[in-house]
């Protein structure tokens, strides 16, 4: 949010983290993503917001550097070779993706042991992590054992813990009850607003891309393309209820709903 | 209810099974109706008393040759874990050397060993070589083709999210893929266990001068059926012992995968 500020403030665009330009890519015959444009300052979180099936999760495996890209151009703090791009991002896949035989905290420090970092202490920062992330207790773990929502959240930290500069969220809490989504919203927005890092969001539901994100982009189905950028109304760190109906939060959502469905 | 005395009533059908068995096999073979039956000559229709007693009397002899057998089957075997896993590395890392060597490997299962083993006398000798080149080669295709099927069993997703934090090729094998594959190579490796047995008995009847394998060519020629029947009681208990320890090794390192068998993370809420 401050850094969309201060681009405003001074008139001169500020620095990119990540930035998007005339992306296309098909599968076969079917065209995904049409010409996408799109720029997340640093220490912003963008939000995707779409129709399922509209090639959100092909945008961010592209980011990402883990597909080849066709056309278009991304960069990375402005790098566009792909391996820079993976080597400067953590992605989160839709599924937690957490390794059965591995305990919560060295699921959590697998990027700092694929650094090459010690295992006593790669377990020690991770169990930290976990324990900031409202999951003290849990570090000896069985994925088998934790919940829907802890595990997401032992992915997030995974995710947090390689350190990257930018984030690549995939629908992080689709799977997951209402109940729990909810609560994990918040946590990620507070997650998010103490980490820095940049992040691209991707999620179907409205409420959640101006909840916990700084801006929506809204996305045409397949073939994707921007139909409208929403900035988020700044809502004071209050109840997510409280939040979320909030007269500026209220017009923010039936504005997005509104391009969402002059898209569709 | 208690576990082990559920796993002791469950075993119960089993047993029964097997006593009512024995039961009517002592009776037809005591009584000779199975002899007649079969028109035989009783001696050659051993019951399973007569079984009992060459087992006890000739204990010394059978546990002599057993053991010799045994070195076999555990170095067969664990040749063919070695070289299953190595062939299934190789062959997962290299679409090409799969598509070559592929063919081959399923070609190495139909080789009809009882043909080729003496050959492998001629080549090998007398010792322990040829018998361990046959319990390898009888064992090696169901474990690479299990260790195959387990390392290509990681979804590509999962393989994604690896290079995304960081890992080459050779981390996302050590760190992924084989720990995914593992209860495949002991699936595989428990097949193996059973039919080594078979390959060691092969490559005695080729030539050798000791083991189960060749002690059963002397009772066959000697006619000393109660012997060979025990010999083959000692066989099979060396295949149970084996594929009970790779069991116990499987709930041991492999329980996530002995529990249920699917891919990691493709687990929902719980």
């Amino acid at each position: 949010m401050a850094a969309a500020a201060e681009k405003d403030r001074s008139g001169a665009p500020a620095p990119t983290a990540i930035r998007v330009s005339r992306l296309s890519h098909r599968f076969g015959a079917t065209e995904v993503l049409a010409g996408i444009d799109l720029e997340v300052a640093p220490g912003e979180t963008l939000a995707l917001v779409g129709p399922s099936g509209c090639g959100k999760s092909t945008l961010l495996e592209l980011v990402a550097g883990l597909q080849p890209l066709q056309a278009g151009r991304i960069e990375i703090d402005g790098d566009p070779a792909p391996a820079a791009r993976t080597a400067l991002s953590a992605w989160m896949p839709q599924r937690d993706m957490l390794l059965p035989w591995k305990r919560a905290a060295d699921n959590a420090a697998v990027a700092l042991r694929l650094a090459g970092g010690d295992r006593r202490e790669s377990r020690r920062l991770a169990a930290a992590m976990l324990d900031r992330l409202g999951l003290s207790g849990f570090a000896d773990a069985l994925p088998g054992e934790l919940s829907g929502g802890m595990r997401q959240r032992v992915a997030v930290a995974r995710t947090l813990l390689a350190g990257t500069p930018v984030l690549l969220l995939d629908e992080p809490f689709a799977a997951l009850d209402a109940i729990t989504r909810g609560e994990l919203q918040t946590w990620l927005r507070a997650t998010l607003a103490s980490e820095h890092r940049s992040t691209l969001l991707v999620t179907h539901d409205v409420e959640e891309a101006l909840y916990v994100a700084d801006r929506a982009a809204i996305l045409t189905p397949r073939p994707a393309a921007v139909a409208a950028v929403i900035e988020a109304p700044t809502t004071p760190a209050a109840a997510r209820a409280d939040a979320i109906s909030a007269p500026a939060f209220v017009a923010a959502r039936a504005a997005a709903l509104k391009s969402l469905g002059a898209a569709a | 209810m208690n576990g082990r005395l559920a796993s002791v009533l469950r075993l119960w059908p089993t047993a029964l099974a097997v006593l009512a068995l024995l039961g009517a096999w002592q009776l037809a073979a005591s009584t000779g109706a199975l002899a007649d039956a079969l028109g035989l000559d009783s001696f050659l229709v051993p019951s399973p008393a007569e079984i009992g007693d060459s087992l006890w009397t000739d204990r010394g002899l059978l546990a002599d040759n057993a053991w010799v057998t045994l070195q076999e089957v555990v170095a067969g075997f664990a040749a063919a874990l070695a070289l299953g896993i190595a062939t299934a590395v190789v062959l997962h890392l290299s679409p090409l050397a799969r598509r070559i060597s592929y063919p081959l490997v399923i070609a190495s299962q139909t080789i009809p060993v009882i043909v080729i083993a003496p050959v492998l006398v001629v080549w090998f000798g007398f010792g322990i070589g040829p018998k361990v080149a046959i319990i390898a080669l009888i064992c090696f295709f169901p474990i690479a083709v299990n260790a195959l099927d387990g390392l290509g069993t990681v979804p590509a997703e999962q393989r994604k999210l690896m290079r995304s934090l960081g890992a080459g090729r050779l981390r996302v094998l050590t760190m992924l893929e084989a720990p995914t594959a593992l209860p495949f190579v002991l699936s595989g490796a428990k097949i193996a266990a059973a039919v080594a047995v078979i390959g060691a008995v092969f490559g005695e009847w080729a030539g050798a001068n000791d083991g189960l394998g060749h002690l059963m060519l002397v009772d066959n020629a000697q006619l000393e059926v109660p012997r060979l029947f025990a010999a083959m009681v000692w066989l099979s208990a060396m295949a149970i012992a084996l594929f009970a320890l790779l069991s116990m090794l499987e709930r041991r390192i492999a329980w996530w995968g002995a529990a249920e068998r699917r891919p990691p993370g493709a687990g929902g809420d719980r």
